[in-house]
């Protein structure tokens, strides 16, 4: 394996923690919007916290699939084909949810804007939970034929890790969502959304302890790697826990930085586990491997040359825009 | 369409044809449910689109309740007749 591919290996581990990072709380308050808020102005307040950051943030997703498609075009192939329902539905899902902030204010009833809040909120559960199902399909064994074609069947896809995958992706991407209502709101939504995140902390937790369960049962992660997934199980369950402990004493930030610790570290269990692999099959032998689906060194060489460029200026215009807005939004009337 | 048209046979101009491109593993099930799909979103969105467009351009510039309302009011300054 040459250094570059494992690279671009740790390079697509880092778009795909910074989507959930950044896009989790953009889908956490798409669906406050429907949970947490209890009218048209809260639903306003909700929207503006993340108008300025939620496109940029799906550009990393963007970023994401695109950096895979040219550094592991095989991976690509195979993944993106053999989840192809699952993919476009998450698609759909993205698309709701970006022409719903614009709809919504170009509504001029009410009726039409609670349309468009639906497709808000219906546009930020589908993309995690079905992310969730994918990201915990991958790493399970999956039938792939010796041309690296995955013919994964409605049991591998649909099963009760992928299930439960969703749905803490999702609660996670919610509870990470309310932590940014709460840093970024004043007034009523913010004490509700403390309120909501000190009772779903627990949920997390039992949450955590079935998923690291299912993993052991259902992957060969402990059988590969024990000690460095073990570690990072322990990390998330720390993480939560530090979270327990910022929500408590009302630490704002600190919430926010360990519910998004926590949707990382997850992620890294992921790749951690599927190294020096991309993609697991029933029959070790045809699992697709990092170097098996790479593209050519000239390839990832011209990506690096670009990204060592153009990565720093996009960071820092990213950066600048969090700061332009990092005055809290007040109850709107 | 041009390019796309234009392109048959080829995705790679001499080197690899569109049949040789077909992933073997989606079947024509789930391309047809995701083209209808894309077909019928789209042609959703477009008529939106339709919808608010005729209704800003009933509306106006700068009627309440559209998103410019409001944004060049001159506010006089202190003392000065508005």
């Amino acid at each position: 394996m040459s250094p570059l591919q494992l690279l671009w290996f740790l390079l697509l581990a880092v778009l795909f923690i910074g989507f959930f990072v950044l896009e989790g709380f953009d889908f956490g308050v798409g669906m406050a919007t429907r949970l947490l808020a209890k009218n048209e102005g809260e639903r306003k307040q909700l929207v503006a916290t993340i108008g300025p950051h939620w496109d940029g943030n799906e550009v990393w997703l963007i970023t994401a699939g695109g950096a895979m498609f040219a550094s592991y075009p095989l991976w690509y192939a195979s993944l993106f084909s053999g989840f192809y329902i699952l993919f476009f539905l998450v698609l759909v899902g993205l698309i709701l949810r970006g022409v719903s902030f614009e709809f919504a204010a170009h509504a001029q009833s009410q009726r039409g804007r609670d349309i468009w809040r639906w497709a808000l909120f219906v546009g930020s559960v589908i993309p995690p939970f079905l992310l969730g199902m994918i990201f915990t399909a991958i790493i399970q064994p999956l039938t792939i034929d010796g041309k690296m074609d995955i013919y994964a069947s409605l049991g591998e896809q649909v099963n009760l890790l992928t299930i439960v995958g969703g749905v803490a992706v999702t609660l996670m991407c919610f509870m990470h969502g309310l932590n940014f209502i709460r840093l970024k709101t004043t007034g009523a939504l913010r004490l509700r959304a403390w309120a909501y995140n000190r009772i779903l902390i627990w949920v997390l937790y039992a949450g955590a302890v079935v998923f690291a369960l299912l993993v052991y049962v259902s992957t060969d992660f402990f059988v590969k790697r024990p000690l460095s997934s073990g570690i990072i199980i322990g990390l998330i369950v720390l993480a939560i826990v530090c979270e327990h402990f910022a929500i408590l004493k009302d630490r704002e930030g600190l919430s926010l930085i360990t519910s998004g610790s926590a949707l990382a570290l997850v992620v890294i269990l992921i790749f951690n586990g599927l190294f020096p692999r991309v993609l697991i099959a029933k029959e070790a032998v045809n699992s697709l491997l990092i170097t098996q689906a790479s593209a050519s060194n000239l390839t990832l060489t011209i990506m690096t040359g670009v990204t060592v460029v153009l990565l720093p200026i996009a960071l820092a215009y990213f950066i600048w825009a969090y700061v332009v807005f990092h005055k809290r939004v007040p109850e709107l009337s | 369409m041009i390019t796309e048209l234009g392109r048959y046979p080829w995705t790679v101009y001499g080197l690899y044809t569109i049949q040789d491109a077909i992933s073997a593993t989606t079947t024509a099930g789930q391309l047809w449910f995701s083209n209808i799909a894309y077909l019928l979103i789209f042609s959703l969105l477009g008529g939106v689109m339709v919808y608010f467009s005729h209704q800003n351009l009933v509306l106006g510039p700068d009627a309440p309740g559209t998103l410019n309302y409001g944004i060049d009011e001159i506010t006089p300054l202190e003392g000065q007749p508005s």
